[in-house]
């Protein structure tokens, strides 16, 4: 059920690249040209050729990239930080323009990763729910210390829910719920690859309740945040709310709850 | 090495009496759904229940036997491992017992406090399957199943003549349910009276 709403690999990705590499030369021999009839109006003309570029510091050097992985893992720190939030305006990913591949940040590096499938919900060493590259090709501790540096510069705002219950930014479950997020706000293919997500992640959840008078209960354990038990019952960290107001007599926030706490979890 | 073979032969009795004074002498009682129940031998088998649980099913074509694996990791148990999952899973309530078999031949007699989930109900056609399932604790995200709570299951028929359970514990296994959370007790209803094991006609 699950591989059958995987989004196919994207087998047109080498092909745009030749595309946009031959626009580049195209458009880079025409410019050229007509920087040399014009002599000094370079800026104007040479923003008119690339309307769609939203970052100013994304260059040819680094398109050449043949993979999505390579992209987020090549990274610098700063600027990464700083796209992330820039990247929710941009518009969504449409695979004709060769604009779309040249438009770089980790975010849509880590879009594209769970559109190709390289990227999907599984269980890490520890059996914890995140995030996971299938074939090992995306450095996942790169992104999280990524998405980590910009919640506390405050190029990122946090959302609720993700403090664990030792105080720690919840780090795997606020870079999925950054990718979710964006993926659910994009186009319909988007939207199906955030769905896909929810349901890998409720399908590989482990998390186990007990059952009192007929309701669900789950024990906090070590590590978690309200986010990532909504993670673990809903597929979705931003379900948390539902969990925060079943457990308003003994949650005064949903960023604190501690090991061994007991919290009701509401079927939806 | 006579003694030995004295002493080894010893151990072997002693431990077929205690095997066998377990399965008589001691009564099995555990609790299930708020009411008790007591599992013992009777000293005279019943005959004429074995017959019934016997007589050839017409609805069966071939040779309806059942395999002695009824699917890959799903342990095959005997009637110690039932009652052993009576007094500990059942009582506590994260395990049930599932007869696979129809409510007209589940009529003629059943296994105290195991419930009936009839083989058709478990079909993928089945559009009350998923209810089902979660009845036997899946948790559900629309069509997609999660089985971390749910129960620990015997799954019996009429016995090795039948092959109801076998094609019951598949239709689990389609429907995602773990294998390590299924147990098949092959011998069934055809064992279990033969072996004078208590047995319910009413439902309780």
């Amino acid at each position: 059920m699950t591989t059958a709403n995987k989004p196919a690999a994207p087998n047109y990705l080498p092909m745009l690249l030749a595309i946009g590499a031959f626009s580049f030369v195209v458009g880079g021999a025409v410019t050229y040209q007509i920087v040399k009839l014009t002599g000094g109006q370079t800026a104007p003309l040479a923003e008119t050729s690339m309307p769609e570029t939203a970052s100013p510091e994304v260059t040819r050097a680094e398109a050449p990239t043949t993979d999505v992985s390579s992209l987020i893992n090549g990274l610098d720190l700063q600027s990464a930080a700083t796209a992330l939030i820039v990247v929710e305006d941009k518009p969504a990913f449409k695979p004709p323009q060769p604009e779309t591949i040249l438009e770089q940040s980790s975010l849509t590096a880590l879009k594209q990763g769970v559109l190709s499938g390289v990227l999907e919900v599984g269980t890490t060493d520890d059996d914890r729910l995140a995030l996971t590259s299938t074939d090992g090709s995306f450095d996942m501790e790169n992104a999280k210390s990524l998405i980590a540096q910009a919640a506390s510069n405050g190029a990122l705002t946090v959302p609720e829910g993700l403090d664990t219950e030792a105080g720690d930014l919840d780090r795997n479950t606020l870079l999925l719920a950054v990718v979710q997020q964006s993926l659910e706000a994009g186009n319909k293919r988007e939207q199906d690859a955030a769905r896909n997500l929810r349901e890998q992640a409720f399908k590989s959840s482990i998390a186990q309740t007990t059952a009192i008078n007929g309701a669900r209960y789950y024990t906090v354990k070590p590590g978690d945040s309200l986010a990532y038990i909504s993670l673990q019952f809903y597929g979705s960290p931003s379900a948390y709310i539902e969990i925060f107001q079943a457990n308003r007599d003994t949650l005064t926030s949903p960023d604190q709850i501690f090991i061994g706490q007991k919290l009701l979890i509401p079927s939806v | 090495m006579k003694r030995s073979l004295y002493f080894g032969a010893s151990v072997i009795a002693v431990s077929g009496t205690a095997l066998f004074a377990q399965a008589q002498a001691d009564q099995t009682s555990f609790n299930f759904n708020g009411q008790d129940f007591t599992i013992t031998r009777a000293a005279q088998v019943n005959l004429e229940a074995v017959a019934r649980f016997s007589a050839p099913d017409l609805s069966c074509e071939g040779k309806c036997l059942s395999p002695m694996v009824a699917a890959d990791g799903v342990d095959t148990i005997g009637e110690l491992d039932v009652m052993t999952f009576m007094t500990q899973a059942v009582a506590n309530g994260s395990g049930l017992i599932v007869d696979a078999r129809l409510p007209e031949n589940r009529s003629i007699g059943f296994i105290p406090a195991s419930v009936n989930v009839p083989l058709p109900t478990m079909e993928a056609e089945n559009p009350f399957r998923q209810d089902i399932l979660l009845a036997l604790g899946a948790r559900a995200l629309g069509d997609t199943l999660n089985f971390s709570d749910a129960m620990d299951l015997v799954v019996f028929d009429a016995g090795p003549g039948t092959t109801d359970a076998q094609r019951m514990i598949n239709n689990l296994l389609d429907a995602g349910y773990p294998a390590e959370k299924i147990k098949y007790y092959r011998g069934g209803m055809q064992v279990w009276t033969a072996l004078g094991l208590t047995t319910q006609e009413q439902p309780s």
